[in-house]
């Protein structure tokens, strides 16, 4: 009965709150009208009773705790918080921008990592190539390009060596591309001052005499028709040692001095014939 | 002052949790005369009500990063919460009836109008309710939140508020029909 009378009250209250008066209320429940009528009348009488108002100097007060409290919140706050809340980060479209420029550096490190390895036919070699075309372009010194070719031409020289260990074929193109690059590492070069350039070249000449030996080793490994590239090759190397030797023992350096000499560039190699001069560079 | 819907408390709330000074000070002014009703009728003094509204905001900033749900019913369970420590602190009810008792003596005599003295006597009345009762009274009828509200900021079924304002209504009855 009890809950009947709760249900009861409520639905008299929210009647006389859209303006119903007491009695009509109470019309539909005339049997519990005695019980519920002086309910009813003190709930108006509350409802009648002017509410109490906070003075305006608590609320004042009250907003200078808060502003406190807010200060001591933000110093609290951790530093990348402090960034991503506060800042223009928190934005929808900065934050997606954000994160598709995250994802896309990670896809392209992705790449750049498996692409490291790959050979002339893998379709990452693309991606490699243009990875060492874009790190080239970026090169600001001459110095430093040269350097770059260095490593450019290292790295043909370890992409001849896989490609021979998997295929047993010699690939003539990376074998022209290692000679060409270490060629250019020299023409690089050429801007830069004394000192520096004689440090490069001490640098190729010992490049160049590392690609000799490793050629030498590699000879026996690639078919007897393509043996003879491989022996032009070493002689290149060989002519290319000689005149790098020439150009840091030089004692007065003059015009020409820093060029490659007659048949040490990549276009001579159908000229070049096997030396029988066998002493080390 | 504006009347604020759900979406403009829920937006206000959202740029709040940044700390953002601007929304947590709307928040505040749109809700403090709301928590101070609600705290007068149930603490001792105008003083203290001031007091713990005060602190109810200040706890507002510390806390609202971790808020979830309904921020209304957040805010009204933190008061309470302050309300309850209130009387732990002085770890005497009894003693805080006896100020009020005091006080009674002093407000009419302070301000003779005759809105105070009826509220100074619904205040009365109220403190012998149980807490849930007062809070239904002081929310219901002095603040107009509907029942879904209230049950909200309870953490009780609907059912369960039409029971505590029916007890509430009739025990206040009895209360203030004894003192007549």
């Amino acid at each position: 009965m009890e809950k009947d009378m709760e249900t009861i009250l409520d639905w008299c209250l929210d009647q006389m709150r859209r303006g119903k008066k007491i009695e009509d209320c109470l019309e539909s429940y005339s049997q519990l009208a005695g019980e519920l009528r002086p309910l009813l009348l003190l709930a108006k009488d509350i409802e009648g009773i002017p509410t109490p108002e906070p003075r305006k100097e608590a609320l004042n007060l009250a907003l200078m705790r808060v502003g406190e409290a807010i200060s001591t919140a933000r110093r609290r706050r951790p530093f990348f918080q402090r960034i991503f809340l506060h800042g223009f980060l928190v934005r929808p479209a900065v934050a997606g921008a954000l994160s598709l420029a995250l994802i896309l550096v990670f896809i392209g490190w992705a790449v750049g990592m498996l692409s490291a390895d790959s050979l002339p036919g893998d379709w990452l070699y693309a991606v490699k190539k243009a990875g060492e075309g874009m790190k080239y372009t970026l090169t600001r010194s001459a110095d430093a390009k040269a350097e770059l070719r260095m490593e450019f031409s290292g790295e043909r020289l370890d992409e001849l060596i896989r490609t021979v260990e998997e295929s047993g074929a010699l690939d003539k193109t990376l074998l022209q591309n290692l000679l060409n690059e270490a060629e250019l590492a020299l023409d690089e070069a050429q801007p830069v001052k004394e000192d520096t350039f004689t440090l490069i070249a001490a640098k190729l000449n010992h490049f160049t005499a590392c690609q000799k030996a490793v050629l030498e080793q590699l000879k026996p490994r690639v078919p007897s028709g393509d043996r003879s590239e491989i022996d032009k090759a070493i002689e290149l190397c060989r002519r290319r040692c000689r005149c790098l030797k020439r150009m840091i023992e030089r004692k007065e350096p003059g015009d020409g001095d820093r060029e490659w000499d007659s048949g040490c560039r990549c276009r001579d190699m159908c000229r070049n014939e096997p030396s029988r001069d066998d002493s080390p560079e | 002052m504006r009347k604020l819907g759900r979406d403009g408390i829920e937006s206000l709330v959202k740029a709040a949790k940044n700390l953002d000074r601007e929304a947590l000070s709307e928040l505040c002014v749109y809700f403090y005369p709301r928590i101070y009703r609600y705290v007068f009728y149930r603490v001792g003094t105008r003083q203290d009500a001031e007091d713990i509204t005060s602190e109810v905001f200040v706890r507002m900033v510390k806390s609202l990063s971790t808020q979830k749900g309904s921020f209304q019913a957040w805010l009204f369970r933190i008061a309470s919460n302050l309300i309850i420590d209130h009387y732990r602190r002085t770890a005497r009810r009894k003693k805080a009836l006896l100020a009020r008792e005091h006080q009674a003596l002093l407000e009419p005599e302070r301000n003779e109008s005759h809105d105070l003295l009826l509220q100074h006597r619904l205040r009365e009345a109220l403190s012998e309710l149980t807490d849930e009762q007062q809070q239904v009274i002081t929310l219901k009828f002095m603040q107009d939140y509907d029942n879904s509200e209230i049950a909200d900021m309870l953490s009780k079924s609907v059912g369960a508020v039409k029971g505590l304002q029916f007890r509430a209504l009739a025990n206040l009855r009895k209360i203030l029909k004894r003192g007549d």
